[in-house]
């Protein structure tokens, strides 16, 4: 009877979360505000749209939409993602406009509909200065890269359009970003980037000495705000509101402030090596805010971690309990296979796979926080239900005899004699699975969050420095993961002295 | 007290049982001898059901074993268990570890549970121990102890199984003189043991098994003495 009771009890619990996760997946709907314009963009193509020294996503197009809204009357929220999976965003209405230097073509026509242009780029070839290249033509054959999805992209890659001259000798390494892009020329391992005309600008000031632009002055594109398909209310709502921000002068403002600005690389030089590094370094952690970046970085992956480890403690534990009855009953249970399934998929698939999922089909591209830390804690739970059963399995099997001869249940004998036992096995190996943990999560980034290896990313696209950053948070890493590691040890020692007493 | 009829225990293809009878009074002191791999342990198990009997008739202390709607943990409050390793739980004291079932239980409060173990842990002569925890005790005390903890819960019958093989020979006195005592109070009490001083000073009968079956149910004198069947004699001759 009283086995019954404890199966219930696990098989509510597990429905519980169940329903938890298909709330949390399902309550797109209901948080759609009419005031609220959801708005994406990916924060990697300046000046339209970046990162700025306060960790804040900025640029001409955030700005223009904030105008936009304010003038219109909507509460304007900026996600930041990937740029291939803005309009999938938009798709699965998870936004309701997407802002991101986004050229009109008939391709994209065909899946979302755009507001009137507002601004017209044109496409720049960057080449190191020393580079001979001056036109489109010279890059058949040559090592190109550009941002993946970009008319850049669409350009100088063979199959995607036969106006263009290049063929199958030409290589076209695509990159998430397009600082990816200038630092992969800067590296030398490509001859050329193509880029829309002013991030490339951008990147030639930043990198002045180093790099050149070549204007295209054949392309011409126009950029402008996509909207889902048959969304004519936000479309004519957007158009109003650039009307009536070119009419007031706001539009002019932004251009000058973002575009033509003139804004000083806050970078200082010398010709001493070791100054040089000195002034790399305040440039990169200082006065760039690199080091508010790291901390927030700092917060957000230790935040993780450990809420994600409680996660999995929970779930890992009701796991190998699930797992358990198999030793109880001699045999397999339709509880211990449920678990060794769930083990068996988790471990069988790698985390930002589980990750992605979570994020984008279960999540819906909202909420990337609860998304990660249910991911990593689901993640974990196969691991620690080993951890945890392997540490009940330890204890010796006469105080499962001893407590029942007491009249005890199974139930009881875990929770009074079993378990606070089996905790002396479990709690070190926990702590290691935290460490792993720690480690594990560097890949929140991808579902735009920003933890430690995300800040060292945003440095990179802001300062073009690769080596500081990168060492930077492989020695934040290391020492947490140490610091971690050497508590661990002083607890353990405690752990065993308490056994000798 | 306890009524046990054709009792048969196999595992797969092994019958380790093979038609057990007993039948124990209450206030009686049964200890069973028998070589090893006679069933002799098995037995005593499958009275608190510790191992399921495959088939037979098992009542203890009222309680039918064989019939699933039993309450099995009910039961086993009231048929004490003392093992060969003890079982003691080494995250408990010695006083907690006595106090533990019938706190939980809800028998008593902590208070009274603890008073009571006081008394029980200084009459087995190990009260001076109960804030310490069972690693720093020698086996004779542990067992003591563990007699204590069954007792907590005030048991109609004791089961013991093999209390003394584990201990060092110059321990084994203390354990036996504590069982001595319970059986002169007049507790209910099956003894599996190879102790066959206690079996002839204590016991009211001696169950002889092998094979899986009783072969000979006697009083020491008898079974000491003038034993009938020729596996008996075989048996004693090796151990006496």
């Amino acid at each position: 009877m009283k086995h019954k009771q404890t199966w219930k009890v696990k098989a509510s619990i597990l429905a519980l979360l169940f329903c938890m996760m298909c709330m949390l997946g399902c309550g797109k709907s209901s948080t759609s505000n009419e005031k609220t314009l959801r708005v994406g963009t990916n924060a990697e193509f300046p000046p339209f749209e970046y990162i700025n020294n306060s960790g804040e996503i900025d640029g001409f197009d955030i700005q223009l939409i904030k105008a936009v809204g304010e003038e219109m009357g909507y509460q304007v929220e900026v996600q930041n993602m990937e740029f291939k999976s803005l309009l999938g965003s938009l798709k699965s209405g998870a936004l309701d406009a997407v802002i991101a230097g986004m050229t009109v073509t008939d391709e994209r026509r065909e899946s979302v509909d755009f507001t009137t242009t507002y601004y017209t780029a044109t496409q720049h070839i960057i080449v190191t200065v020393d580079s001979d290249i001056i036109s489109l033509e010279q890059l058949n054959g040559k090592k190109i890269a550009v941002q993946e999805g970009t008319t850049g992209d669409l350009l100088v890659t063979p199959e995607d359009d036969n106006e263009i001259i290049t063929d199958k000798n030409t290589e076209v390494k695509r990159f998430k970003k397009g600082t990816d892009a200038i630092i992969e020329l800067k590296n030398g391992s490509v001859d050329a980037v193509v880029i829309d005309a002013n991030p490339a600008k951008e990147f030639v000031r930043v990198n002045e000495g180093v790099l050149k632009n070549i204007e295209i002055t054949d392309i011409k594109e126009e950029y402008a705000i996509a909207v889902s398909k048959g969304n004519e209310q936000v479309v004519d709502d957007i158009n109003e509101g650039i009307r009536r921000i070119k009419e007031n002068g706001v539009f002019d403002e932004l251009v000058e402030t973002y575009i033509n600005g003139t804004e000083k690389s806050v970078r200082r030089h010398s010709d001493n090596p070791f100054i040089e590094f000195l002034y790399t370094l305040e440039f990169v952690f200082i006065s760039t805010n690199g080091y508010k970046l790291l901390l927030q970085g700092l917060v957000a992956t230790i935040g993780i971690s450990l809420a994600a480890v409680l996660v999995g403690i929970v779930l890992g534990l009701l796991l190998a309990l699930m797992k358990m009855t198999e030793v109880q009953k001699g045999k397999k249970t339709l509880w211990s296979r449920l678990a060794s399934i769930y083990i068996d998929i988790i471990r069988g698939t790698p985390a930002i796979v589980q990750l992605l999922i979570m994020y984008m089909v279960v999540f819906q591209s909202k909420m990337g926080m609860v998304a990660a830390i249910l991911t990593f804690g689901i993640n974990s739970a196969a691991y620690v239900a080993e951890i945890i059963r392997a540490g009940i399995l330890a204890v010796d099997k006469g105080q499962m005899e001893g407590g029942r001869s007491l009249g005890f249940s199974y139930a009881e004998t875990m929770r009074y004699i079993i378990l606070p036992q089996a905790i002396k096995n479990i709690l070190p190996a926990l702590g290691n699975e935290f460490i792993t943990l720690i480690k594990e999560t560097a890949i929140v980034g991808y579902v735009a969050i920003q933890d430690l290896t995300k800040a060292a990313d945003f440095i990179i696209s802001r300062t073009y420095e690769t080596f500081l950053p990168l060492i930077a948070i492989a020695i934040i890493y290391y020492c947490l993961v140490k610091l971690l590691t050497k508590g661990l040890n002083v607890f353990e020692r405690r752990l065993r002295q308490s056994d000798i007493r | 007290m306890i009524f046990v009829k054709d009792l048969h225990k196999t595992y797969g293809k092994l019958e380790v049982l093979k038609g057990v009878n007993a039948h124990i009074k209450k206030g009686e002191c049964v200890v069973v001898i028998g070589p090893s791999g006679s069933g002799k342990s098995t037995f005593l198990r499958c009275l608190n059901k510790l191992e399921e009997a495959t088939k037979g008739e098992i009542v203890v202390d009222g309680f039918d074993i064989m019939d699933s709607k039993t309450d099995i943990n009910r039961m086993r409050r009231d048929v004490g268990m003392v093992f060969q390793q003890f079982n003691l739980f080494p995250h408990l004291t010695i006083l907690e570890n006595v106090t533990l079932a019938p706190i939980k239980h809800k028998l008593m409060t902590k208070e009274e549970a603890e008073k009571k173990a006081m008394e029980l842990l200084q009459r087995v002569g190990v009260g001076d121990k109960a804030n310490s925890y069972p690693s720093q005790l020698s086996g004779g005390q542990k067992q003591r102890v563990a007699i204590a903890r069954s007792l907590a819960l005030s048991p109609n019958v004791l089961l013991f199984d093999e209390p003394t093989s584990a201990l060092d020979p110059e321990m084994v006195g203390e354990v036996l003189e504590v069982m001595k005592q319970l059986a002169e109070e007049g507790m209910t009490m099956v003894v599996v043991t190879h102790e066959m001083g206690f079996a002839r000073e204590v016991a009211h009968r001696v169950l002889f098994m092998d094979g899986g079956v009783v072969v000979e149910d006697e009083t020491p004198e008898n079974i000491f003495t003038n034993p009938k069947h020729e596996r008996t004699k075989a048996f004693l001759s090796k151990v006496l």
